[in-house]
């Protein structure tokens, strides 16, 4: 008798947790759609939530209109998309690497992708200028980044050592960041300015073709990672004992592998580095609600879309009329909350 | 009837043997245990068995095992190598509680053990009151499921062992292969578990092969006994065979009482002493 009262109390537990991730689906795609009328009112001109609405919808005032539907309104979405994108893209690292700390500018991953693209924009678009190009060369380089510091960090039992994690991911930084230097060294002053003004990481002049170069690539990325979502959950407990539950480990692997470079390439290619969020987003939900990657995928995708949207937004209207870099503010927060991570969970963090 | 086959395996770690030959037959419906003192291959026997490691020679057979498991292509072959089968078709047929293994991410203990779940179901029906059922039930038998909600990082080592040893049970394996299972726990689970491994093979007609050093415990529970020293078999038969005050004095370096005792209604053990030679 009393096994059947634990039996229901553990299964009203359980569903109470998927009944929690449920309604944060509810509340963050609440907050998305809320926060994305509201970001776009704010900037150099504040515009009215009512004048805001009723150009959306096709009402409003020629200048209005002009200001919100072609650069506003394209820029909020934009850093939505990269928000999802990025924090998705950590998500998945943080299974793979079976540790906290990973995520795209951490290991070195967005450094990477970021000396593609500048190869790209430097030498290779004298040959074709094609965004496509900037974002396959990013995603090479992504990729090859990621599988060295696979290969520098994993050990087999016991998955990836945070100092080894922390110090192979400073190393391949530092020697992207130098073959970035390199090019920016030998290129002409203009292209030298852009080079640097993209780098921080900005998404100032983004417009809707941005958009849709990146919805294609994006979806793909987060498909490869969200079919995987369970398998992730076995990933955790270390790769040979996911292979003894069943997983076809080497092929999870590679597509989400895959899915991360791609995601973290196209957000480079686009608008810079922009660090931490990869980091930060997953890390807020997985205390929050637990870490089953079924749950943390698509809650993570809506919040780093509202997160980095808001950043976005702060970062346009905080010392009007400067409009700060985006990547400038993530590293801001980002920095001393990595620290306090470090600190505050240290046995998880050093335990592998 | 199905037997798992354990065929000349030699397993080394660089120049160092490990595995000499080991060559048994286990078949469904008994428990096997095998004893051995540290450093024996234990463990590395148990890592050939589930296809972790490649053996140098030899190799671990299933014969005659369930067809549902196998994929299509594997149906109807009467012995099969364990390293052919895919992950997904061996997860179905063994299951494996290790050692050493721990988890980085604060998953609750009803998540951890419905990972044993994955290759049984869709990504879809994980919910289903079927699915519930079968994991509840792997928690109850290990007495896991009155903390069914609690984050794993926070378990005791004995907690933690049966919760993985539940996860196990979730994946209705055909062999079962437990590596020290009574490690960490208290008397009353140490023996709670070894009832628990008596009931699921009587029930579900399965192969439980159990490494130990607990020679209590191997010899009350186990229908046969293998004992392995430097990575050979030095004696394999019933406890009545194999647990013997010679036996014991050899491979263990111990003094030790051995008889029937009723009241046990099975070989009871008593340790003396150090065994120094003469004295």
């Amino acid at each position: 008798m009393q096994s059947t009262g634990l039996k229901e109390r553990a299964v009203a537990l359980d569903r109470k947790r998927r009944r929690r991730a449920a309604v944060s689906v509810l509340i963050l795609a609440a907050a998305l759609s809320a926060g994305y009328v509201l970001c776009i009112t704010i900037g150099s001109a504040r515009i009215p939530l009512g004048d805001v609405w009723a150009a959306l919808t096709g009402h409003g005032d020629w200048a209005t209109e002009m200001i919100v539907c072609d650069m506003r309104a394209p820029r909020v979405a934009c850093a939505a998309l990269v928000g999802a994108a990025l924090s998705l893209s950590g998500l998945a690292m943080q299974a793979l690497f079976r540790n906290p700390m990973a995520s795209p500018s951490v290991l070195g991953i967005s450094s990477g992708a970021s000396f593609g693209a500048t190869f790209y924009i430097a030498y290779g678009s004298a040959i074709i200028m094609s965004s496509w190009g900037t974002i396959l060369s990013a995603f090479g380089m992504a990729m090859m980044t990621m599988l060295l510091v696979y290969a520098l960090a994993y050990k087999r039992a016991g998955g990836v050592q945070t100092t080894m994690l922390l110090l192979a991911g400073m190393a391949v930084s530092a020697l992207f960041s130098g073959f970035t230097s390199m090019i920016e060294f030998f290129s002409d002053a203009d292209t030298v300015t852009s080079i640097v003004f993209w780098m921080l990481g900005s998404f100032d002049g983004c417009g809707w073709s941005d958009l849709r170069l990146m919805a294609g690539p994006i979806a793909l990325g987060a498909a490869l990672i969200a079919l995987n979502a369970r398998a992730l959950n076995l990933m955790t407990a270390g790769e040979s004992k996911a292979r003894a539950l069943g997983v076809n480990v080497k092929r999870v692997r590679l597509m989400v592998l895959l899915g991360s470079s791609i995601l973290v390439a196209t957000c480079v290619s686009i608008c810079g580095v922009i660090g931490f969020v990869g980091l930060i987003v997953p890390h807020m939900f997985r205390s929050l609600l637990g870490p089953d990657h079924k749950k943390l995928v698509p809650i993570c995708m809506l919040g780093g879309a509202v997160f980095l949207m808001l950043v976005d937004t702060f970062a346009r209207g905080a010392l009007p009329p400067y409009e700060l870099p985006v990547g400038t503010v993530t590293s801001v927060i980002g920095a001393p909350f990595f620290l306090w991570i470090l600190r505050s969970r240290k046995n998880e963090v050093w335990r592998s | 009837m199905a037997v798992l086959d354990i065929d000349g395996v030699s397993f080394s770690h660089g120049s160092k043997k490990i595995l000499d030959g080991l060559a048994f037959k286990a078949r469904k419906g008994e428990v096997v245990g095998i004893l051995g003192q540290n450093g024996s291959g234990k463990t590395t026997l148990l890592n050939c068995i589930n296809a972790e490691y490649r053996p140098q020679k030899g190799a671990v057979r299933l014969l005659n095992f369930s067809e549902e498991s196998m994929d299509p292509s594997h149906r109807k072959c009467g012995s099969i190598d364990v390293r052919e089968l895919s992950e997904h078709e061996r997860s179905r047929v063994m299951a494996t509680v290790e050692q050493n293994s721990h988890m980085n991410f604060p998953f609750s203990v009803m998540e951890v053990v419905r990972m044993g779940r994955y290759s049984r179901a869709g990504m879809l029906d994980e919910n289903t009151d079927a699915e519930m059922d079968i994991v509840c039930s792997a928690m109850e038998s290990t007495g896991v499921l009155g903390f069914s909600d609690r984050d794993v990082s926070e378990l005791s080592g004995g907690e933690w062992r049966r919760v993985m040893i539940a996860q196990a049970l979730a994946q209705e394996p055909e062999v079962l292969l437990l590596d020290e299972p009574t490690l960490h726990l208290d008397i009353n689970h140490q023996f709670d578990l070894m009832d628990l491994c008596r009931t699921i093979v009587s029930e579900r007609d399965i192969l439980i092969i159990i490494v130990t050093h607990d020679l209590q415990l191997a010899a009350r529970y186990c229908d046969r006994i293998i004992v392995m020293q430097n990575g050979r078999i030095v004696s394999m038969g019933t406890a009545e065979e194999v647990i013997t005050a010679e036996m014991i004095r050899e491979v263990f370096g111990m003094k030790a009482r051995v008889g029937y005792d009723e009241e046990i209604g099975g070989m009871s053990v008593f340790l003396i002493g150090r065994d120094r030679g003469g004295t």
